[in-house]
């Protein structure tokens, strides 16, 4: 259930109907109830996996942290858990269910129960893995200190980087291993792979949950102890699925603490909705087919685009994953400020930077800053000479390529990006302020850095390496013009434009109230274009949220 | 005093804002309004589809009071892309030697869905009887889960009546059931893929023919998702049911494209569930390569594909326009599916 799903909204209604009537601990009840819900609407089996990781971390927290669970609520947690499998895991069909039971029909009602050993596999395997875990929690509690905290943040670690390894790269690693085995002239017979279907969002709740027993561990979060506190903290549903990736220091005292309303939420809130729907709906999903169009044409071979048609295909994707990915983090912000939590702001005018460290300051920052503090800084980050500092830079930037989906592309993606990061640092370039004086160079930088960028979303957006290397040598060897390309350029001015001058204007979401305080003419102005784009030119086709996959 | 005055200011604002809200949300009104008159009064006008449409009951009234073969075709863009009516009907006048007339009701980018509001709408209703109904289509468009035009459908093939039934049984999900209920009282909603077009038509002097291109390109993909998703065949049963419930013929016709997955495809469920009820089915398809000099697309053809196909198809119906309904098709229309 998407952002540009009325499900959504009728949803998010009849919360928010509710919301701020009720008392604090209801209203984290009544979004803990509708985040499942949400979240549930994908496939309900996934509700499992996210209570698996709440519950590793919630422990886990509390047992870096020297709280000892007393052992009636340790039995609660493995019975919640093996009830949980037992009712989202067992394949017991519940429309058939459902239907048997309205009609009072004891066939159906049972036909629909599970009945083979196999269909209780997850359910027994959970209670076999539960009972040792709570069995083997007392022996942990009594570890010395040191050893109980690296103990308790090591199986958190595990735990949630073998779900994200199974769910995300299992037939990706199996795939790959076969492959090479075939290249080395090794004949593997008849190996399957899973085909295992990818929990949306999994990347993003792995890794909140995941920071928060580090950030236990280094002191910079206090656990708590409720656990419906902390499973709202891991599936908060504004910003579940695609960020912004939020620290427990950020948004777990916002769960814990009565909120207020306050009194510009509710515009900001409606312009940050609105602005997020437009980028979604207006830039992304309308620059998808013209985006999907050429790029197809290098994945299947024949007749290809010329090499303007080409530059704007790469440029309406970066203008479409921006739109989509930003609109997400703008629509959750609103969404959270009506509710009256605060996320963070996830992008901050990426294009406009001058050096691509800066770019990758201002993009996706929730996902950077958590690369940087959980995997650059303690591989040792700039400290031990350059030589150390590029390799880190290298592995972090391939592991967030790999973050971003199971496929050598976007490992090439994020290596490449890691490289270019390195010459930039080695060449020492400095970032260069829109001021007075410098305009040109300003401008110079932001478009050589714009490009840099792009070409290193060939990667990610070909569909394999040889036609992104096709795709950017065609670039930059054919320079044909084209109606087509005439057109393609148009479409891009249309919809991309103005929300980019927007954005300069406010530069990103950093001052809004800029806006708020504009003379209200212009404000008006400002407001019917977004609505009237909305009304009139959303997407004839809507498409998945890309950063769904991730 | 520098507390008082930023308490006061405070008030101020505090005044201020609902005052501009009502102006900004005054001004968002008034443009909305202003479209949604374009749309009413202008749009409707300008657009050749739209004016063809509400052209339909006049035509299908036309049709039905001629004397001699009354036959409608029914169906997206290829019945007047792929079928030269004029063609047809001295074609089919020599074959029968009796005078025929044939009268097209298309849609373009249409599906089984659409056709059966269009024959409710046009066909069956108190004296608009035709001798036969051919739908001519390609590729899935006789089975579920199609991308549907909901404005167009919600505007000019449905009425209050229909509601219940477009609701059940055409649309999936609840964005699309919002997108048609918007439709039916929001003009500039429904037509806002026409606006779009007229936009980008008077902007970019291209813009036809790129739009045309990549459909071309991702037309397959598209269709491909579409069409896997689900391979059942209600509406295509409720058309049948009615039909024979109105006594109306039909014969279905599968014409050749440029889609390899397309010509390769045998339709046999659909043709199972056709064929169950007595309902003639043709295949124009030879199932080989096809002349790819006769297209003007992948699924279009050209003047000379178009003639070609004409005559094939009058040959095709000639045996056709023999007796009515069979006993089959009246045991469908009690009992359901046929099977």
């Amino acid at each position: 259930m998407n952002y540009n799903n009325p499900t959504f909204w009728l949803l998010f209604a009849a919360v928010y109907a509710f919301y701020w009537r009720l008392r604090h601990r209801r209203q984290n009840d009544l979004l803990l109830v509708a985040s499942y819900v949400f979240y549930g609407f994908w496939d309900y089996r996934f509700l499992f996996l996210i209570l698996i990781s709440t519950i590793i971390d919630f422990i886990g927290g509390l047992g870096v942290a020297g709280v000892e669970l007393p052992k009636w609520r340790r039995l609660r947690l493995a019975a919640l858990l093996i009830g949980s499998a037992l009712v989202l895991c067992s394949n017991v069909r519940y429309a058939a269910l459902a239907a048997g039971l309205v009609h009072l029909d004891a066939h159906a009602v049972l036909g629909a129960l599970p009945e083979r050993l196999r269909d209780f596999a997850v359910p027994l395997a959970t209670a076999a893995v539960t009972l040792a875990y709570v069995a083997f929690l007392p022996w942990l509690y009594a570890l010395p200190e040191r050893a109980r905290r690296k103990t308790f943040l090591t199986i958190s670690m595990v735990a949630n980087l073998a779900i994200l390894g199974f769910f995300k790269y299992c037939d990706f690693f199996v795939g790959s291993f076969v492959n090479l085995l075939h290249a080395l002239g090794v004949q593997v017979v008849d190996v399957r792979l899973l085909g295992i279907l990818l929990p949306p969002g999994i990347s993003f709740y792995t890794f909140q949950a995941m920071s928060y027993t580090v950030d236990v561990y280094r002191g910079d979060a206090t656990p708590t102890d409720d656990l419906r506190d902390f499973a709202l903290f891991v599936c908060f549903f504004p910003h579940l699925v695609a960020g912004p990736i939020m620290r427990a220091s950020t948004l777990l005292p916002q769960v814990v603490h009565p909120r207020q309303r306050r009194p510009r939420d509710a515009e900001e809130g409606l312009l940050l909705v609105l602005l997020g729907l437009f980028k979604k709906i207006v830039i992304a999903d309308n620059l998808a087919p013209m985006v999907n169009m050429i790029f197809f044409q290098y994945g299947r071979g024949g007749h290809l685009p010329t090499g303007p048609e080409s530059l704007l295909g790469l440029y309406g994707f970066m203008f479409q994953v921006y739109g989509d990915f930003s609109g997400y983090s703008s629509v959750a912000r609103g969404i959270a400020k009506w509710l009256g939590f605060d996320l963070i702001i996830n992008f901050q005018t990426p294009y406009l930077s001058t050096t691509p460290s800066e770019h990758w300051r201002r993009w996706h920052i929730s996902l950077s800053t958590w690369f940087r503090d959980y995997l650059y800084i303690p591989l040792g980050g700039s400290r031990g000479g350059m030589a150390v500092e590029y390799r880190n830079v290298i592995i972090t930037m391939t592991l967030a390529g790999l973050w971003h989906g199971a496929a050598w592309t976007y490992v090439i993606w994020g290596a490449y990006t890691g490289v270019l990061l390195c010459i930039s640092r080695a060449l020492g370039t400095k970032e260069v302020r829109n001021v007075a004086g410098q305009r040109l160079r300003w401008l110079w930088r932001v478009l050589l850095t714009f490009h840099l960028t792009c070409s290193s979303y060939l990667f990610f957006r070909s569909s394999s390496v040889p036609a992104a290397l096709h795709m950017g040598a065609r670039i930059l060897t054919d320079f044909t013009p084209t109606a087509t390309a005439g057109t393609m350029l148009g479409l891009l001015l249309f919809y991309a434009g103005p929300l980019f001058a927007l954005e300069a204007y406010t530069e990103g979401e950093r001052h809004l109230e800029r806006l708020f305080t504009a003379p209200w003419p212009r404000q008006a102005v400002a407001y019917a274009y977004c609505v009237l784009m909305l009304v009139i030119f959303p997407a004839v086709q809507t498409h998945e949220f890309i950063y769904f996959q991730f | 005093m520098s507390s008082s005055t930023s308490s006061s200011e405070a008030i101020g604002e505090a005044v201020a804002a609902p005052a501009r809200a009502t102006r900004i949300a005054l001004v968002l009104l008034v443009v909305l309004c202003g479209v949604e008159a374009f749309a009413r009064l202008e749009l409707v006008r300008m657009s050749k589809e739209f004016e063809q449409f509400r052209s339909y009951p006049r035509l299908a009234a036309e049709l039905a009071h001629r004397s001699g073969l009354r036959i409608a075709l029914v169906g997206a863009s290829i019945v007047h892309e792929d079928i030269d009516t004029g063609l047809l009907t001295d074609r089919l006048r020599a074959a029968t030697r009796v005078p025929a007339h044939a009268e097209s009701f298309s849609a373009d980018h249409s599906f089984v869905n659409t056709w059966y509001f269009m024959l409710n709408h046009d066909f069956w209703q108190p004296g608009n009887r035709v001798d036969l109904v051919v739908i001519p289509f390609v590729g899935p468009s006789l089975y579920d889960h199609n991308e549907m035009e909901i404005g167009r459908l919600a505007r000019f093939f449905t009425t209050v009546s229909d509601w219940p039934e477009v609701l059940r049984t055409d649309l999936d999900t609840t964005a699309e059931r919002a997108d048609f209920l918007l439709s039916n009282f929001w003009v500039s909603w429904a037509a806002r893929d026409r606006m779009q077009e007229l936009t980008f038509t008077r902007l970019l002097p291209n813009y036809k023919a790129f739009a045309r291109e990549q459909q071309n390109l991702l037309f397959a993909q598209v269709f491909t998702k579409r069409a896997h998703r689900a391979r059942s065949l209600v509406a295509l049963e409720r058309l049948l049911r009615t039909a024979h419930e109105h006594a109306t013929r039909l014969c279905f016709v599968v014409f050749p494209t440029q889609r390899a997955d397309w010509n390769g495809q045998p339709y046999a469920e659909a043709r199972r569930v056709i064929e169950a009820t007595g309902t003639d089915y043709v295949d124009l398809r030879d199932g080989g390569d096809v002349d790819t000099s006769i297209f003007a697309d992948l699924v279009h053809m050209n003047v000379d594909g178009r003639a070609i196909y004409t005559r094939l198809l009058a040959d095709a119906l000639t045996p056709v326009l023999g007796p009515g309904p069979s006993e089959a098709g009246a045991a469908f229309a009690a009992g359901g599916a046929g099977e």
